[in-house]
């Protein structure tokens, strides 16, 4: 098999740029920040890995942490899993890095947890929603895997609960993405809270990413007359569904969605949007949050992505003062530091973890309201039975 | 001392070979251009994850299973076959995006858009590698057999091929469903190296990927593909910094090399030392014979 | 089945879309026996020169769009005269000509995420998004017009192949490029104007499109839709791609409305595979045995 082996002779001579980093204990300590640099997802992703960076700055200038300044290795996930699952190995395995931080991709970060797990490093993830980010599917926990923001249960529960108890709708219509773990997962959890209350669903409609018109679906939803019409989509597909559906005549509905939503998406369809309800994880006028953002705007090109600014600025901190707390960045070490911490101060107030599930104890949604070109504060909203 | 990173990108390699290879049978062999290979390995991905997680079949029984089951499936593409090749690789488009979309909505069985996960890591070094040889091995006895050689009549002239006798629909049905085999077991090696499987891993992307693959390493050449296998897989990983521009030189790069050397990188030849050699001399005869023309300014031709 | 009729409806509004990409794409395939991929890319072109002119408020919106056909044509001519010639001097092997227009497309839609970003662009909005009611049933502003442009578009065409001489001369090489050369067509200019034209009708394609449902770069995307309708009318066949389009809209809006919304595309491959069966050419497809 001559043919075989100058076929793998090129293979080692192409990877051997690549060589193998020893630990080190007294560089710069190195947090690898995950997050989509190229596709649609890029919108989110670069404002998170800016914001890591001017995090991660502010920290070295006021001293470092134990002594030593904080790296952020960037770690492109190309918006697919086999990248992102790629970009990380190579990190670990390059770099040293010690811990990872981000997407906000809930398929990614399964992926990924698996290679985390391997090298003995924990994960947070931004804003990825999913349970099996977190927890397996026979119900134990995964235990290199964490996030600091609510799950999509709790989210298709604060949607279900909000239109039921405080809008009295009791009838709606959901069309959502069929490709999308996010959007097929929300309306599951939408559902049978909005049917447990007494509301009804009075049909589901799906779609597929890459369409465009939804009009054939808005027909027949418009034609049962729902109260509501929920979405929980992307902002681009948002815009797009609305403005059709005002087209062909619906009035008087209720729109609400889920953290897909984005300010981007009023000005594709500000007019139709008017009066729209949106859940999110914070308010942009929660002074710290709308401080942070500030921060941003005037140091990178202006981005509308306030919650992932926000996060993104306040995972690094997170990591940063659970490395302080440990007093060393052993993996083991800080895993348990996570997963213990009680009433931690991070930057918007404290977060308790729940070790058995690694997911915050006691974290409330935003519900905003579009008004103008803006997405404006209505309330913080927990249900209550 | 080789890092775990380095293994896993070449185990990746492995697993593009066994799918390069098996496609090459069908578009570099019999002339069949596919849009929608990623669809059999989506077959071949989630059947061995389910018959490995649901049933607890052992890893090296789903390999072969997946690829069977793709196999199997490949027969409903079977009435496009006796149309023009453009009718076949859009409706070849049509089926990948089917698979997907059957994926979506498989439920509990297959985890819908949510993931089906569960696998361990079984497809490491050692293991993948000797799947890429016997896939490799397998093809090139294909190759150089009598139905190998039906099937480049049949790329190069249907209709003489036809009227030698050759049943053409049926030779490139055969040629498909070997194809659709070795992406199927490519995918379920594919399953157990992500651990987790996602319908939207499959999508048209990865089928282009594949495809353009085939050709950029060579129409009708093994060792071509293996090649264009290899740096498919590294070149994401060698060129990380200029990610985004990756994949305008890749487009760029497909373009000019069919423009300037249709037949791909290695045309139909076959990597081995005496190609070796006759390549070395090409460079170094056209070498000297620059040099000669700019001494002798009036050297004709 | 009360909303039946704006479910047809809605299907023309997307079919005729589809039809105005189809019939550019079927114009290169009944000269060339090709399928150019990279249609989308003329599209991609013509929709971000319109919306980058429009939005600069220099010039009066039906001048840019003009001009904005003009850019995708020009884009087109080049595309063929330096990607596709070659490989007809070479031989023009079909298999060749996929990869080549496959190349241009990842490059193009690739090099606009990387040079212009990936973000959406809303056209300034030109027409009312609003909707007439007719009879029950609500019909767009926007798809009239959009239809309207279609289908004017459409009769040029017409007018141009049934009544100039360069319109005939495209339809013999249509029938036999090299027996059109053989009677003083010169093949190189004709095929130059033929891929202008299917760069006209890409780039006002792309504006619509734009229009109706903004500006990004996967927007191309649809043309595969196109495609799809042009093989269901029948490969070669310019009222085919047309007819094919209008039905492949229709069926998808009443797939999607009355059997199932989710399982939409995999019911409309499977009416593809069928009809393949019984009519391998395509509805209206013509089959012209290959000359020995």
């Amino acid at each position: 098999m001559r043919r075989v082996a100058t076929a793998f002779l090129t293979v080692f001579i192409l990877i051997s740029g690549a060589s193998v980093y020893g630990a080190d204990s007294t560089g710069p300590i190195k947090i690898g920040y995950l997050a989509h640099l190229t596709g649609d997802a890029s919108v989110w992703g670069i404002p998170e890995t800016n914001t890591a960076k001017m995090a991660a700055e502010e920290i070295n200038a006021a001293g470092g942490v134990l002594g030593r300044k904080i790296e952020i290795v960037s770690m492109d996930t190309r918006s697919n899993a086999a990248d992102a699952v790629n970009a990380v190995k190579k990190a670990v395995a390059e770099q040293n890095i010690v811990a990872v931080l981000g997407s906000n991709w809930s398929g990614i970060n399964i992926a990924t947890s698996s290679v985390c797990a391997e090298a003995k490093i924990p994960q947070i993830s931004s804003y990825a929603t999913a349970v099996k980010v977190t927890i397996n599917d026979d119900g134990s926990v995964k235990p290199w895997a964490f996030r600091t923001c609510f799950m999509d249960p709790y989210q298709g529960k604060v949607i279900a609960y909000y239109l039921f108890k405080e809008l009295h709708k009791k009838t709606a219509a959901v069309l959502y993405d069929i490709g999308s773990d996010y959007s097929v997962g929300l309306t599951q959890y939408f559902e049978d809270n909005f049917s447990r209350l007494g509301g009804k669903v009075v049909g589901k409609w799906a779609y597929k990413a890459g369409d465009v018109d939804f009009r054939p679906q808005l027909t027949q939803i418009l034609s049962k007359k729902p109260e509501v019409l929920m979405i929980p989509i992307t902002y681009k597909d948002i815009s797009l569904v609305v403005r059709q559906a005002m087209e062909l005549g619906m009035e008087n509905t209720v729109i609400m969605g889920g953290d897909g939503a984005s300010p981007a998406m009023l000005a594709m369809a500000g007019p139709e949007l008017q009066g729209s309800y949106w859940v999110k994880h914070v308010s942009p006028e929660d002074p710290i949050v709308a401080g942070i953002w500030k921060k941003y705007n005037a140091k990178y090109p202006t981005s509308g992505e306030y919650a992932n600014i926000y996060k993104a600025y306040e995972l690094v901190n997170f990591i940063a003062d659970i490395i302080r707390a440990s007093g060393t960045t052993d993996g083991e070490t800080i895993r348990k530091a996570i997963e213990n911490c009680k009433n931690f101060k991070i930057t918007d107030g404290t977060i308790t973890m729940d070790p058995k599930t690694h997911n915050p104890l006691n974290k409330s949604a935003v519900i905003l309201q579009a008004v103008g070109k803006e997405l404006k504060f209505v309330t913080k909203y927990a249900p209550v039975d | 001392m080789v890092s775990s990173y380095m293994l896993s990108v070449l185990t990746l390699i492995c697993i593009n070979i066994v799918a390069v290879t098996g496609l090459s049978l069908l578009t570099g062999f019999t002339g069949l251009f596919s849009f929608g290979h990623s669809g059999f390995m989506s077959i071949g991905a989630y059947t061995a994850a389910i018959l490995f997680v649901k049933f607890n079949m052992p890893y090296w029984a789903v390999l072969p299973l997946g690829g069977l089951a793709a196999c199997l499936v490949s027969g409903i593409m079977y009435p496009t076959l006796r149309l023009k090749g453009d009718y076949f690789a859009i409706a070849a488009l049509g089926f990948g995006e089917s698979v997907r979309l059957i994926m979506d909505n498989g439920g509990n069985l297959t985890g819908g858009a949510r993931g089906f996960g569960g696998m361990p890591t079984l497809t490491k070094w050692p293991e993948a590698l000797l799947v890429a040889v016997i896939a490799l091995v397998l093809m090139r006895n294909i190759i150089r057999s009598r139905f190998g050689r039906t099937l480049i009549a049949i790329r190069e002239d249907k209709i003489a091929a036809q009227s030698m006798g050759i049943n053409v629909a049926r030779n490139q049905y055969l040629a498909l469903a070997i194809s659709a085999f070795y992406c199927g077991v490519a995918g379920a090696m594919f399953a157990f190296f992500m651990t987790y499987l996602q319908p939207s891993m499959f999508d048209v992307a990865k089928s282009t990927e594949l495809s353009s693959s085939v050709v950029f390493g060579g129409i009708g050449s093994l060792s071509g593909s293996v090649i264009a296998a290899v740096i498919l897989t590294s070149i994401p990983e060698v060129f990380r910094p200029l990610m985004q521009w990756r994949m305008v030189f890749y487009g760029l790069a497909l373009v000019l090399t069919i423009v300037v050397k249709p037949t791909g990188l290695m045309g139909t030849n076959e990597l081995s030392f005496g190609f070796l050699r006759r390549f070395a001399r090409k460079i170094i005869s056209v070498g000297k014979k620059s040099s000669q023309d700019t001494t002798n300014p009036k050297g004709g031709k | 089945m009360s909303t039946f009729f704006q479910q047809i409806i809605n299907g023309l509004s997307i079919g005729s879309v589809y039809a105005l990409i189809a019939v550019g794409y079927s114009l290169v395939y009944s000269i060339l026996s090709f399928s150019n991929f990279a249609h989308s890319s003329f599209l991609i072109m013509g929709a971000y020169t319109g919306f980058f002119l429009i939005s600069t408020n220099l010039m009066p919106p039906l001048l840019a769009i003009f001009i904005a056909m003009l850019v995708s044509g020009g884009f087109a001519m080049f595309i063929e005269r330096f990607a596709y010639r070659p490989i007809r001097a070479k031989g023009g092997k079909s298999l060749y000509y996929i990869i080549a227009s496959l190349g241009i497309s990842i490059f193009f839609e690739n090099f606009v995420v990387a040079a212009i970003g990936a973000n959406y662009r809303t056209y300034p909005s030109l027409l009312p998004y609003k909707a007439i009611k007719f009879l029950g049933l609500r019909i767009s502003i926007l798809d009239l017009a959009c239809a309207g442009i279609a289908i004017f578009f459409l009769i040029l065409l017409e007018f141009f192949l049934k009544r100039t001489k360069m319109g005939m001369a495209i339809r013999a090489a249509a029938f036999d490029l090299t027996t059109a050369s053989l009677m003083g067509v010169n093949v190189n200019f004709l095929l130059s104007i033929v891929f202008l034209i299917a760069g006209f009708l890409a780039g006002i394609a792309g504006v619509v499109l734009g229009i109706k449902y903004t500006v990004y770069p996967q927007l191309g995307s649809l043309t595969t839709k196109a495609f799809i309708g042009a093989i269901l009318g029948g490969l070669g066949s310019l009222p085919g791609a047309i007819i094919g389009s209008v039905c492949l809209g229709v069926i998808e809006a009443c797939t999607a409305a009355f059997i199932s919304s989710q399982l939409r595309d995999l019911i409309v491959f499977l009416i593809l595979i069928i009809v393949l069966i019984f009519r391998p050419n395509g509805i209206m497809g013509v089959y012209v045995d290959d000359k020995v």
